[in-house]
This record gives C-alpha cells, sequence and structure tokens, in this order.
C-alpha cells in the first residue's frame, strides 16, 4: 500500500518544511535582531562540511520517528492492505521504499535549510568541506536505516503500537547514552554497552570523538567499521521486521 | 467454489475452530450463523490467510489461497476498517492502483446507490456510511469469491436490502459469496445454503429449503387431555401446550401426523419452519447437552 505511505509521508513532509521554515525564518531574523549593530563574529575560524551533514542526520532522526510506525499502524487496516494480490512482504518492502525515499528529502531540504540559515548569517564562506564528508554521510546513513529498522521490527508484533515504540526509542537512546557514563555494577554497565550499539546518537557521538570521554566511548568502533556496523545491524533489523510484520496473525 | 475442510484454530486453552467443513458452490450464497464468540470471524481469518490454521486447509476455486487469489475476492470485515484521514474517493483510488478488475464506473454508481460523497473523509462517516465505503472497496472489482463478516451491520433497513440485493445480484453472476450475520432474516432472504456454527463446530449445513424441510412441526390438537404419545416421546422433541402437542418431526412429517391422527387429534398440521426457530433450536440443544 505504498499509495496510502506517500500520501502519510507528502502530509508528514509538508509539516516538516513549515516547522523547518518557520524555525529558519525566526533564527534568522532573532540573529539579524541581535547583530543589527555590526557586531559581527570573527570570521576567521572554519566550519567543516561534514558538521552540517551530522547536523542534518540528527534532523532526520525526527522523520524516522515519524514515518516508521507507518507499517504498523497498518494493522487497522488489513481488510484492505492485505487483500490485495500483492505478497505480503513485497507491501512492507514498498512502503520501507517510500519511508527511506522521505527521509532521503527531509535529510536534502534539513541540510539545505542549515546552509540558507549560514549563509543569511553571512559566514558561507567559512564552510570547508572536508574528507570526512563521505564518511559522516555514510555513517549518518547508516544510523538513520538502524533506527529505522529497529523501531520497525519492534513494532511489527505489536500492531497499532509502533507511534508509542518511536516515542520510547527516543527516550531509550537519551537514557542509555545518559547511563553508560554512570559508575554501575559491571554487568549492568556491560548491557548498556551493548544497548549503545542500538544507539544512533552513540555512533554519531563516537564519529565526533568527544573531548569530554577523553576518547572513551560506548561503542569500542573506529575507522569504516563505526559506519559499516550500523548498516548490518540496519539490513538485518529490517529483513527481520519485514518477516516478522508479514507473518504475523490478525 | 470455496472448500473448507476439517479447518482447526486454537489459542491456547480455547478451540476457537474445530474441524470445520464446509463446502460453498460456485454461484451459491451462504451463510454463515452463530452466537457470539461460536467461532465464525476466526474462520473467515483462517480463510483469508489473517491467521494460521493449526490443521485444514481452504481452497478457492481449487487453488490454496496465495496472493493472486485476492485479484477475485472481496472481503467485507466485522468493523470497517478504514483510513480514516483518507476520502472515500482516495480509498477508491487505493483499489484502482492495486486491483487489476477494479470497475470505476460500478465503484461509481455504488457511491451514488449509498449516497456517498468522495470528497469526505470516512472518519467524518457514519457507522453505517463506513459499512458502506467498506463494502464498495470489497466489490468494486466485481469479486467472483466474496466473504463478508456481518456487511449490512450499522446499515439502515433500506440500505441493507441494497446491499443484500447486490449480493444475491452478484451470485446470479456467479459469484460465490460466504457471509455471516447475525440478522437471520438477511441470511434468510439472500442464502441459499446456511451452515450454523456452534462453539466452533459446524454443527447444522446444508441447502436452506432442505434444512426447512428437513425441521417441521407437527401440531396436534386433542379433544381433551392429549394421551400417551407412547413412543413418539422418545422419538423426538414433544411440546405440551394445554391440549395441543408439538412434535419436532423433522423429515417424518408426515408419518407423524399420521400417527397423531391414529391417536385421535381432532386436528393435526404440519408447519414449516422459519431459518430463526432452526438456528434457536440448534443453538437450544447445545446448550441443553
Amino acid at each position: 500500500m505504498e499509495y496510502v505511505e506517500i500520501l502519510r509521508t507528502r502530509r508528514v513532509l509538508f509539516w516538516f518544511a513549515v516547522s523547518l521554515l518557520a524555525t529558519l525564518v525566526l533564527n534568522v531574523l532573532s540573529f539579524g535582531h541581535i547583530h543589527s549593530d555590526g557586531d559581527m563574529p570573527s570570521h576567521g575560524s572554519h566550519v567543516p562540511f561534514s558538521a552540517f551533514l551530522v547536523a542534518a542526520t540528527v534532523i532526520s532522526y525526527i522523520m524516522v520517528a515519524c514515518v516508521a510506525p507507518g507499517l504498523s499502524n497498518e494493522s487497522n487496516t488489513i481488510a484492505i492492505s492485505w487483500t490485495r494480490p500483492i505478497a505480503r512482504a513485497a507491501i512492507a518492502w514498498r512502503y520501507i521504499a517510500v519511508d527511506f525515499a522521505t527521509i532521503a528529502v527531509c535529510f536534502c531540504v534539513a541540510l539545505g535549510a542549515i546552509l540558507l540559515a549560514i549563509w543569511a548569517y553571512g559566514f558561507a564562506g567559512a564552510i570547508k568541506m572536508d574528507a570526512d564528508a563521505p564518511y559522516e554521510l555514510a555513517l549518518g546513513a547508516g544510523t538513520v536505516v538502524m533506527w529505522y529498522a529497529l523501531i520497525v521490527a519492534a513494532s511489527a508484533r505489536f500492531p497499532g503500537r509502533g507511534g508509542m515504540i518511536a516515542g520510547l526509542s527516543w527516550g531509550a537512546v537519551i537514557l542509555v547514552g545518559g547511563m553508560w557514563s554512570l559508575p554501575l555494577p559491571w554487568l549492568i554497565h556491560d548491557l548498556i554497552t551493548a544497548l549503545n550499539y542500538l544507539s544512533p546518537l552513540a555512533y554519531l557521538s563516537a564519529s565526533a570523538g568527544d573531548a569530554s570521554n577523553h576518547g572513551h566511548h560506548a561503542i569500542a568502533l573506529t575507522g569504516p567499521w563505526l559506519a559499516i556496523v550500523p548498516w548490518c545491524i540496519g539490513i538485518a533489523a529490517l529483513v527481520a521486521g519485514v518477516r516478522l510484520w508479514s507473518t504475523r496473525e490478525a | 467454489m470455496i472448500a473448507i475442510s476439517h479447518l482447526s484454530k486454537r489459542y491456547r486453552d480455547v478451540v476457537a475452530v474445530d474441524d470445520m467443513t464446509l463446502e460453498v458452490p460456485t454461484g451459491s450464497v451462504c451463510g454463515l450463523l452463530g452466537r457470539n464468540g461460536a467461532g465464525k470471524t476466526t474462520a473467515f481469518k483462517c480463510l483469508l490467510g489473517f491467521a494460521k490454521p493449526d490443521a485444514g486447509e481452504v481452497r478457492f476455486d481449487g487453488e490454496p489461497l496465495s496472493s493472486p487469489t485476492f485479484a477475485k475476492l472481496g472481503y467485507v470485515p466485522e468493523r470497517p476498517q478504514l483510513y480514516g484521514w483518507l476520502t472515500v474517493g482516495q480509498h477508491l483510488d487505493i483499489v484502482q492502483r492495486t486491483q487489476p478488475r477494479y470497475d470505476d464506473a460500478f465503484a461509481r454508481e455504488l457511491l451514488a446507490t449509498f449516497r456517498l460523497d468522495p470528497r469526505k473523509r470516512t472518519r467524518k462517516l457514519s457507522k453505517g456510511q463506513q459499512a458502506a465505503v467498506s463494502l464498495i472497496v470489497a466489490i468494486s472489482t466485481r469479486p467472483s469469491l466474496l466473504v463478508l463478516d456481518e456487511p449490512a451491520s450499522g446499515l439502515d433497513p433500506v440500505m441493507q436490502r441494497v446491499v443484500l440485493d447486490l449480493l444475491i445480484d452478484s451470485a446470479t453472476s456467479g459469484a460465490t459469496i460466504l457471509l455471516s450475520s447475525h440478522q437471520i432474516g438477511q441470511i434468510d432472504r439472500a442464502a441459499d445454503r446456511v451452515a450454523i456454527m456452534r462453539d466452533g463446530k459446524i454443527v447444522v449445513s446444508g441447502n436452506l429449503d432442505d434444512l426447512r424441510a428437513a425441521s417441521r412441526v407437527v401440531e396436534a390438537t386433542f379433544a381433551g387431555d392429549v394421551p400417551d404419545l407412547g413412543a413418539l416421546e422418545s422419538e423426538m422433541r414433544i411440546e405440551r401446550i394445554g391440549t395441543s402437542v408439538r412434535a419436532h418431526a423433522n423429515s417424518s412429517s408426515d408419518a407423524v401426523a399420521a400417527r397423531f391422527g391414529a391417536l385421535g387429534a381432532v386436528g393435526v398440521r404440519v408447519l414449516d419452519r422459519s431459518l430463526e426457530d432452526i438456528f434457536l433450536d440448534t443453538v437450544d440443544d447445545g446448550e441443553r447437552k
């Protein structure tokens, strides 16, 4: 029922674009007001382009939480969606394709909005294309796929609970990220460490090399593995999610 | 043809469908009756692959259920399952995009019959109108197999009549229809075959006219007290009402009428029984047992 998902995501994208535009306009206006006396910050430093990719990725996570519950919510309309002459797994994959296209559009719109804001601030010249950009793009896309897939898999056998699971996933990600640095018994600490491998923010944090952690991160992966592992988890979770969804009983 | 053989479905300790065997011949309308919880909806879910049966099989026109079967199969659920945020017209668009046999002219005709505005969101419709949309979604492809779970639920009497006429027309055109309803009058009007479910089992099934013929009641009136009925008492169910006796003679009605005559009855009548009587007797028998 990709047609339904196209209609649904079109609506989500519209409100996303409106919200983003409003934020952008307010931001630019307030910036102009604050610096109306010409007291602009110094332009000496450069901002790497990969930082904007990371920012757009984080904004895309919002879209992931909005579109990922769609498949689970189809449980309310199986009289329509499961009575089409198409295999259920094919229905699910088409749904997922629409969702990924939506997230990609969201990412591009978010990146465009950020760059537009930078240009409006007058810092366009400070943006520097860095060698990490392709890597950050691959890593960010991997974490998006992983989080989307985990929500799909977790909600596949809980019909109509996709929205709740997507909401809880935000809380879970923040919780496991925060708990990792606490002095906990080793068993719990190891469990939290393992859960961090399912957290997209943990991968971004590891990639950023947060100085406050003195190079220690919940995820003990470096280099290409940091980008490859979320893709692998994501693809495995997607396959499992589609299988669970298409074989569940109504 | 819809052929269900030895279908069973259990949910933990509850047997929802128990060794159900039923055949609905091509062009026939079969009404599935049963009390709430008898297993009708679970049987439909197994039929359509929404639930996995523990045993048995279902064949549509000789083939087991697969994705292509749904190109010729329409299903109306017990409660309308619609996208509340989509319009009636968008629901038809969904069918048009996914069903090769979608007939747009027929769908528009049905919208007019049910007085539905295609621009209206389905969540703004009444329960009866939602049931009508659900029905249009199912039959706008002119399916040759139709499975309907309480299709006229929530509709006003005029629209109920329209739905039944549509089903009869479809069957006349060769469609095979299996429908459940609590409104026995609807089944009586639309169906030529009936199956009654009790505790997950099909306890009565067959051609409606045959069932009626096989379940006649002989009513005898005596001038004074009812005499000793002898072996009749043990052969069939007997009801005594004052000086009258009602014998559930089933297919032996003529013989029983003759025996009442021999016992001195002053008046003997053979009564055809309604589907409602047959249903209530079947359900009552089960509860007595």
